[in-house]
């Protein structure tokens, strides 16, 4: 055993870890991180879905599984999850003194746009600095550019957005519907996962009364 | 949960990344913070700014990844069903959270790997108070409770700082650590009003981490330009001390409700200022842990590195899908 890592984990006891090692990081043929995808959950039927953050994974299958731990393992609900590789996202620039994004677009945006032929492209917008991007809709068009265009008559209105991200529907994994409700049925079951379901000040009462007694 | 005790050091190349930055587009960003707004990844950010909260969140990504293994050595021996479930769900949590933070030090421009090599060959460090063994139930107990209630009020102060991403990830923590909290608070509670045995149990624990826990906000700052830089641009949001003030009011009574006592015969409230009063914790000893000679230094980054090097043909495995795919910093 002496020249494994001694541990009072019993866990790593059992991994039988060299008790010395370099400094050195392991060495690797190339970098191995997995590209990223970005996250976006719907909590309830009539709330926007809405961007949490980001997964690292290998495809979009296995994003949606960290996306699930990572975003849906708490809370009563969550109605859909939707995955994204974070290079299938067109960004526009963010605005400054909360002026409105839509007043930068005009139809001349679409000059030597690449067409790609009409496919439906889905709109978030940013209401605030500080806050998630949130699903304002689809639109349908031939290109990015055309979607902007089209984003701007379908959804621009009184309150200014910031930011806009756009995406071909091709390019979202999405998990919603009554086919996949199964997935989010035991979340009201793991009361464990919530601060509600540690009560103590009766215990305490009761040990402070007592320590007074005696 | 996170260590505090963030140390600003101001040093030369700090002040040659300030000097070169254009006036007017500093200017500008400062505004921007002076107003309350946030700063976006996109938005154009003062190199320093960048280099510390890139240092500052990865430290706590480290530390929340790290900060998992004393706490995750009980779930085999929690007791009891229900204790096993609550301990695994709190585990989890913090290697979430791990993910999290570095999501967000990600847009910032350093990728996740290039941090995590970092943190295995001692180039960048994680909250000192992980270097410390969990002997009994009972250590992991005071984790829960008292660690992750320090966490807390660094998070809480961390959250209205200027920088999104990190704001909205620690919103998403906060709101988890309320579980770690109570969870933490029910487990005390019960060693602490149970038998004699499970009573000394606790006290002893508190006894072996009330120096950790002093220490595990910091040094008291020292107030330079630097410091005040980072202040305005809202990266430090509290000072240390103000923090550990915070800590010993909320949960010094709280502790001493339960008949457990706290080995500093020093520690009181001075009424008249409404400061708490202490025995100067060993700065040395802190010194010297965060340098690498702490009881568990050696073992946390060997189970670190084991976990990179023997999960490699995972990811190698899975690289074969990704061919093609070119990696770019996440967006918010």
């Amino acid at each position: 055993m002496s020249d494994f890592l001694k541990s009072l984990d019993p866990r790593i006891n059992r991994l039988s870890i060299p008790a010395e090692f370099g400094s050195s990081f392991p060495e690797k043929d190339e970098k191995d991180q997995f590209i990223t995808y970005e996250v976006f959950v719907q909590p309830k039927e009539n709330k926007a879905m809405q961007h949490e953050g980001i997964v690292h994974a290998p495809t979009e299958e296995m994003a949606f599984l960290f996306a699930k731990e990572q975003f849906s393992r708490r809370g009563m609900s969550c109605v859909g999850i939707w995955v994204i590789k974070t290079t299938a996202i067109q960004v526009s620039p963010i605005t400054e003194n909360g002026e409105d994004i839509y007043d930068y677009i005009n139809k001349e945006i679409m000059e030597g746009a690449e067409e790609n032929g009409l496919s439906t492209y889905q709109v978030f917008q940013l209401a605030k600095r500080g806050k998630q991007h949130s699903l304002s809709g689809s639109v349908e068009a031939n290109s990015f550019e055309e979607a902007l265009w089209n984003a701007k008559n379908t959804f621009a209105d009184d309150k200014p957005a910031l930011n806009l991200w756009i995406v071909k529907e091709e390019d979202i994994l999405k998990i919603e519907g009554d086919e996949f409700a199964d997935i989010w049925n035991t979340l009201p079951d793991k009361k464990y996962r919530d601060a509600m379901d540690y009560k103590a000040t009766e215990k305490i009462k009761k040990f402070k009364e007592e320590q007074q007694k005696a | 949960m996170y260590g505090g005790g963030q140390v600003f050091e101001p040093s030369s190349t700090n002040n040659e990344l300030l000097k070169d930055e254009d006036p007017k587009k500093l200017a500008e960003f400062e505004a921007r913070i002076a107003r309350g707004e946030k700063i976006e990844p996109k938005d154009w950010m003062p190199k320093l700014y960048r280099k510390q909260l890139i240092r500052m969140i990865e430290q706590h990504a480290h530390s929340e990844i790290i900060g998992s293994l004393p706490e995750g050595t009980w779930i085999t021996r929690a007791p009891g069903f229900k204790r096993k479930l609550a301990l695994m769900a709190k585990v989890q949590d913090e290697v979430g959270h791990a993910q999290l933070l570095y999501g967000a030090a990600e847009t910032l421009g350093k990728s996740r790997e290039q941090m995590i090599e970092d943190l295995i060959t001692g180039k960048s460090k994680y909250s000192n108070i992980f270097n410390y063994p969990t002997f009994t139930w009972a250590d992991s107990c005071f984790i829960s409770w008292l660690v992750d209630a320090g966490a807390i009020v660094n998070q809480l102060a961390n959250a209205r700082g200027s920088y999104g991403p990190y704001c909205r990830a620690l919103d998403r923590i906060c709101a988890e650590e309320s579980f770690h909290l109570k969870y933490g608070h029910h487990c005390v509670i019960h060693l602490a009003t149970g038998t004699p045995k499970q009573r000394q149990m606790m006290q002893e624990a508190v006894n072996r981490w009330w120096a950790p826990m002093m220490h595990f906000f910091g040094p008291s700052d020292k107030i330079s330009t630097h410091t005040e830089i980072l202040t305005k641009w809202k990266v430090k949001m509290a000072t240390n001390d103000e923090c550990r003030q915070q800590f010993l009011d909320m949960y010094v009574p709280k502790i001493w409700e339960l008949g457990l006592t706290i080995p500093d015969e020093n520690l009181k409230k001075n009424e008249e200022t409404g400061e708490w009063e202490f025995t100067e914790p060993d700065w040395e000893e802190f010194k010297r842990v965060i340098n690498g000679d702490g009881p568990c230094n050696k073992e946390r980054l060997a189970v670190r590195r084991t976990a990179e090097e023997r999960g490699a043909w995972v990811r190698r495995a899975l690289a074969a899908k990704t061919k093609g795919d070119k990696y770019v910093a996440p967006m918010a």
